[in-house]
């Protein structure tokens, strides 16, 4: 059965907004809000670091998924963090009810 | 000043990007929004952001920018925008320290008026801790495009029914909230926007060899292009 879920945060400073879709595998994780990413279009690639992972993975997982590919490809994060990105999924996945 | 409407402006912000990238000069406008239009970030969820239907019943256009950042009301009689355009390499290196520098040509602008003003980081500058300004920055290409307003005046209420937040909660209670937390030049000085326009212009050429120029005829013609073939589009505006 596919979930859907969405939950927001101001962790960072901004507000993220994440919305998921997930079986028993995270199928697609779109990030939005008014935080600043540099270089702006690494964030979809951000987005895809999440697809096929188990959808109960541990949120100190994601956050290192998203801390390692920022610091691999000197991506710049401005108003969000990894933490609030990770915190912010697994609070999605909790919110999330069957998607019609 | 410059008035351009909603896809025109973000166009020409890119096609004098464009130039500069290809060794053109370094350029700041400054421009007005008509007809008056919401813009929202390069990460925004359009639906999530902003009432279409009462733009369209306004005739407030609406658009996505290429910078980061929240969604922002453009009314033509309520603020100032202003671009700079430049060589990357002319700013220094770390975003926040760059949205401080840039900014501090608006703090001199607004110091003309004799307003008392102050950089908050990350992108923002306040008078007597209430927003006064907000700024945006892309860097693409070896090309840094910041752009940002100036509030001249705010009609808070109309803002509100532009924007989504729900309609219930538009209280009298939300909108001393948001007058809590936002001013206008006319809350601080009686001046004119074109005091206003002389001031910030002062505030960014002050000891800087410049003069006024034009669009050339390519960057007018790549404008156009860009405004049709991107801004103006539904996958570009509802990418997200």
């Amino acid at each position: 059965m596919v979930m859907f879920g969405v939950a927001e945060s101001k962790e960072g400073g901004k507000l993220l907004r994440v919305k998921v879709d997930y079986d028993s595998r995270i199928n697609n994780v779109k990030l939005t809000g008014d935080f600043f990413v540099h270089p702006e279009d690494e964030m979809f690639k951000v987005e895809k670091l999440f697809e096929r992972l188990p959808f109960d993975e541990k949120e100190e997982k994601l956050a290192l998924l998203v801390r390692s590919y920022c610091t691999k490809y000197n991506v710049q994060l401005i108003g969000v963090t990894p933490e609030a990105i990770a915190a912010t999924i697994r609070k999605a996945i909790a919110n999330g009810e069957a998607d019609e | 000043m410059q008035v351009d409407n909603a896809f025109m402006a973000m166009g020409i912000d890119e096609a004098i990007s464009e130039a500069v990238a290809n060794g053109g000069q370094p350029t700041i406008r400054f421009w007005r929004w008509n007809p008056s239009a919401v813009s929202i970030g390069y990460f925004q969820g359009m639906e999530d952001e902003v009432d279409l239907a009462r733009c369209k019943e306004l005739g407030v256009n609406v658009v996505r920018r290429r910078t980061g950042g929240g969604a922002v009301y453009h009314d033509y009689n309520g603020e100032i925008t202003y671009s700079i355009i430049a060589k990357e390499g002319l700013f220094p290196k770390g975003i926040i320290e760059s949205y401080h520098a840039i900014c501090q040509h608006i703090i001199d602008g607004l110091a003309n008026l004799g307003i008392r003003s102050e950089f908050k980081p990350i992108n923002d500058i306040i008078v007597a801790g209430k927003k006064i300004s907000g700024n945006a920055q892309t860097r693409r290409n070896g090309v840094l495009l910041q752009h940002g307003t100036i509030l001249y005046d705010l009609d808070v209420k109309k803002m509100f029914s532009l924007l989504k937040v729900s309609k219930e909660k538009i209280s009298d209670k939300m909108i001393a909230a948001v007058e809590e937390r936002v001013t206008r030049i006319l809350n601080q000085k009686q001046v004119s926007m074109d005091e206003t326009y002389q001031a910030l212009l002062k505030g960014f050429t002050n000891g800087k060899n410049w003069k006024f120029g034009e669009l050339t005829e390519e960057e007018l013609k790549r404008a156009k292009e860009l405004a049709k073939s991107r801004y103006e589009t539904k996958e570009w505006n509802f990418m997200r």
